[in-house]
């Protein structure tokens, strides 16, 4: 089957909101464009002492409002279609939840689970060489993304760092954010994006005077975003009542807790496979499970023409980067299900890397109060100018934070005009 | 993995042949059949009419292991990532060859100047030039005119890299381009680099072969620059010009063609259709024009299972790039035609440039004599190692200048290793 181009669907997307809001033709032709596009390929001495050819690519696709920021992501579907449409949506978080920041992405098209430590360290650093002055602490700045952890973004801060001139290192330290705490890193970045997923469910909540409390809810993809999303959902009395990732799908309509869940899976490679307090179910049992919320928090295109109709919730909640295609948002819409678009209910994870960024580039050391107060203010406002922008054109949420971003963008633009 | 196809899997295939041959180092190998690095740029501009045009450019970078990337920069529809591969890979062998201390490069902007006025080209060639930032460089990467870009065009080039250095540093950089005009840092001679290299590999074949160019009989296909200034020099070593074609149709006169006469009326009505000194015949008649040497100077894939049975010639040199594909190379094989292969014979225009290069960098300013003198050199010199690995594998001559470059690429790897 050919993969669904997930680029596809970010065109579709701001198609839509460009007609709808009269982007300027001019300013709409330049941002359905991607700016820059490196591709590398580079060879890496594996342990074995044999040479292995990677391929690398990082995508830039707008900096009018910033530097480039995004994630890099290792796995064997990354190509270029998907990190333009990834790089895009960044260009959008940024400018919804108004950071100053631009939109990129990269990644290198490998299943890192087949690889040793030392070789992931190897490729790490291969792949950061062979960037050279395509990333920067003031020009484009990775983070963490599906299969990448604080330890890579050391490796990538060390290489990059150590071919610098020594007087300037000091001062790169901002060249990646979801660095260890140690090495740069800022508090409550790990769970920074689940932190967002429910900062804008709780605002959801109070807009729609619906009680968090014994809540039922549903999450696919218990990564970094799913787990901790669920695990920052408990306080609230709320109830996990199934889970699906990689090794399958475990329900317990009783509830699940998120804590014991987590635990498990550090055990176990990761994966929720094999929970004895839940039991297996298969995939489409899953997806019609009958819950109040649903917290897509693995890959793109899960819902779809095919598996919209079968959900069974009061709102969906994109933990991760297009779970939704845009048959599937339609059909959404028309259930009348609610939906916090993964442009702004995900931007946890980029604000809190702002923060790091600023924390680096100050000399500052933030505590965890100040940094989940800040996020709060950040992704609330950003959430209510959606919400406010959806009201006055009465549209889809999706559309309306596409909305808030294009007007932002259109703005700079029309005060910076075309260079030269 | 995907087989690639067209220009880019010829030229690989080429390689593979080559490497099993001289059983290359496989881990090389691996290395070898893939680029460095790919860039492509989306960039707008605004053009004459004050809208906005979103233009997209490339640069892919092969092998920098023998000196700075290097290698020509198109304007045409066609250019797209395939071609740009194959024809930075085709650099990187050519510039080996030589013996000159370059990697290989291509590059180009998809579009068709033909349709644009000289300000939006102007125009068009800046701002590509303000993308590529700092992945192109004096001592990192030198551009030079290929298909559609010209002297001028360097010019811009130049003007718009220099500008956006420190000042202090911007006459240290003159060499960022090569094919510049005379005054702005050119080499005398690069005008008839491409040619003046063809006829002095002509030279060596005629010199080993006892082969006397005095009233030897040659046609030519193409009439740019590299098909006059080599029917000139030709001429000068009383050799004839019996038939030429172009776009504007083949003409022949047995008893020789006067090529300065032919250009004077070529600049004068832009086609050499209808010169009174020779008459019209067809494509079929131009191919099978007997003579001793064909020059196909023109596009790619002119020799082909079709055509190659009809040459009446001792001897084929390349002017082109890739003017033989694999069937045709088969015939001229079979039928015991000699081949000088484009990556030996018109490597001229590459060799002045490096010479440019060297003149800017050590502010000096060379007379033609010299110029001619060490272009003699190095041609002489890469067409005794071609014939000596031709003589060694006993393979024919493009095998052979292949095998010569990977050879000495083999060795580089063997010293230097794999970084890090």
């Amino acid at each position: 089957m050919k993969k669904a181009s997930v680029y596809d669907n970010v065109t579709r997307q701001f198609n839509k909101a460009a007609d709808l809001m009269h982007l300027d033709p001019e300013i709409r032709k330049v941002l359905a464009r991607t700016n820059n596009e490196v591709i590398v390929n580079f060879p890496v001495k594996m342990d074995d002492g044999h040479i292995e050819m990677f391929t690398g690519y990082r995508v830039q696709h707008n900096n009018a409002l910033g530097p480039y920021k995004g994630g890099l992501r290792y796995h064997p579907a990354v190509d270029i279609d998907e990190v333009r449409a990834l790089a895009t949506w960044m260009t959008w978080k940024s400018a919804i939840v108004n950071l100053p920041f631009g939109g990129a992405k990269g990644g290198i098209q490998i299943d890192p689970f087949k690889y040793s430590a030392s070789e992931l360290e190897h490729i790490t650093r291969r792949f950061t060489f062979a960037l050279g002055s395509n990333i920067g602490p003031e020009f484009d700045i990775p983070a963490p993304d599906v299969n990448t952890n604080p330890q890579i973004m050391a490796w990538i801060l060390d290489t990059y760092l150590s071919t610098m001139p020594a007087h300037e290192r000091q001062a790169a330290v901002h060249v990646v954010t979801g660095k260890p705490v140690e090495s740069g890193g800022s508090i409550g970045r790990n769970k920074a994006t689940g932190q967002g997923v429910v900062f804008t469910i709780e605002q959801w909540a109070k807009d729609t005077n619906f009680d968090l409390e014994d809540a039922a809810y549903f999450v696919q993809g218990f990564g970094n975003v799913g787990s901790w999303a669920s695990r920052l959902l408990k306080p609230h009395g709320s109830k996990l009542v199934a889970v699906e990732d990689a090794s399958g799908a475990i329900a317990n309509p009783k509830g699940i807790d998120p804590d014991d869940l987590y635990e498990y899976t550090q055990k176990n490679k990761g994966l929720i496979g094999g929970y004895a307090k839940a039991k297996p179910i298969d995939h489409e049992t899953f997806l019609a499970t009958k819950a109040d919320i649903f917290i897509p928090a693995a890959l793109e295109n899960q819902i779809t023409l095919k598996t919209a109709p079968m959900l069974n919730v009061k709102l969906v909640a994109e933990g991760a980067n297009g779970p939704t295609n845009p048959d599937g948002d339609k059909i959404l819409h028309e259930k009348g299900t609610d939906l916090l678009p993964d442009v702004l209910c995900n931007s946890g994870g980029v604000i809190v890397s702002y923060f790091e960024w600023l924390q680096n580039k100050r000399s500052e050391f933030w505590d965890l109060e100040e940094v989940d107060g800040k996020l709060h203010r950040k992704i609330v406002a950003g959430y209510e100018r959606v919400r406010d922008t959806a009201r006055e054109h009465n549209i889809d949420w999706r559309t309306a934070a596409y909305i808030v971003a294009l007007s932002r963008l259109e703005t700079v633009y029309k005060e910076r005009g075309i260079f030269p | 993995m995907k087989k690639e196809t067209g220009f880019y899997g010829d030229v690989l295939e080429g390689l593979h042949n080559a490497a099993d041959l001289m059983k290359l180092d496989r881990e090389v190998l691996k290395i070898l059949t893939k680029t460095t690095n790919e860039i492509t740029v989306n960039f707008p501009v605004k053009m004459s009419n004050g809208l906005v045009e979103m233009f997209t450019g490339y640069r892919v970078q092969h092998n920098n292991v023998m000196g700075p990337y290097s290698g020509g920069l198109r304007f045409h529809p066609w250019v797209d990532l395939g071609e740009m591969r194959a024809l930075a890979t085709v650099m990187t062998c050519k510039a080996t060859i030589a013996g000159i201390p370059f990697g290989g490069a291509a590059g180009g902007v998809q579009f068709n100047p033909s349709d644009y006025n000289s300000s939006d080209v102007e125009r068009i060639t800046r701002r590509f030039t303000y993308s590529l930032g700092s992945n192109i460089g004096a001592e990192y990467d030198i551009l030079t005119s290929d298909v559609n870009t010209n002297p001028q065009t360097m010019a811009w080039i130049l003007d718009t890299y220099l500008s956006t250095m420190p000042p202090e540093k911007r006459q240290a950089k003159t060499h960022v381009v090569t094919g510049k005009p005379i005054h702005l840092g050119g080499s005398v001679g690069h005008d008839k680099a491409a040619g003046q290299g063809l006829v002095f590999a002509i030279e060596e074949w005629a010199a080993g072969h006892r082969f006397d160019l005095e009233g030897a009989a040659y046609t030519v296909q193409g009439f740019g620059s590299v098909g006059v200034w080599t029917s000139i020099l030709l001429n000068q070593k009383g050799a004839k010009l019996v038939a030429v074609e172009d776009t504007s149709g083949p003409i022949l006169n047995p008893d020789g063609i006067d090529p300065e006469d032919l250009f004077a009326y070529d600049k004068e009505n832009g086609r050499i259709a209808g010169y009174p000194n020779a008459k019209p015949i067809d494509h079929e008649t131009f191919l099978a024009t007997k003579a001793d040497i064909f020059i196909p100077a023109a596009l790619e894939y002119q020799i082909t299972a079709q055509t190659a049975p009809k040459l009446n010639v001792k001897l084929v040199v390349e002017g082109a790039d890739c003017p033989c594909d694999r069937d045709g190379s088969k015939i001229l094989k079979e039928r015991g035609i000699e081949v000088l292969p484009d990556i030996l014979c018109n490597s001229g225009g590459v060799i002045v440039s490096y010479f440019e290069w060297l003149q800017n960098k050590r502010s000096e300013l060379w007379e033609l004599e010299e110029v001619d003198r060490k272009l003699q050199n190095k041609m002489q010199d890469a067409y005794h190692r071609v014939r000596d690995r031709a003589a060694e594998f006993k393979t024919d001559w493009c095998t052979a200048a292949r095998i010569e470059a990977l050879t000495r690429l083999e060795r580089i790897y063997k010293r230097r290793g794999i970084f890090p």
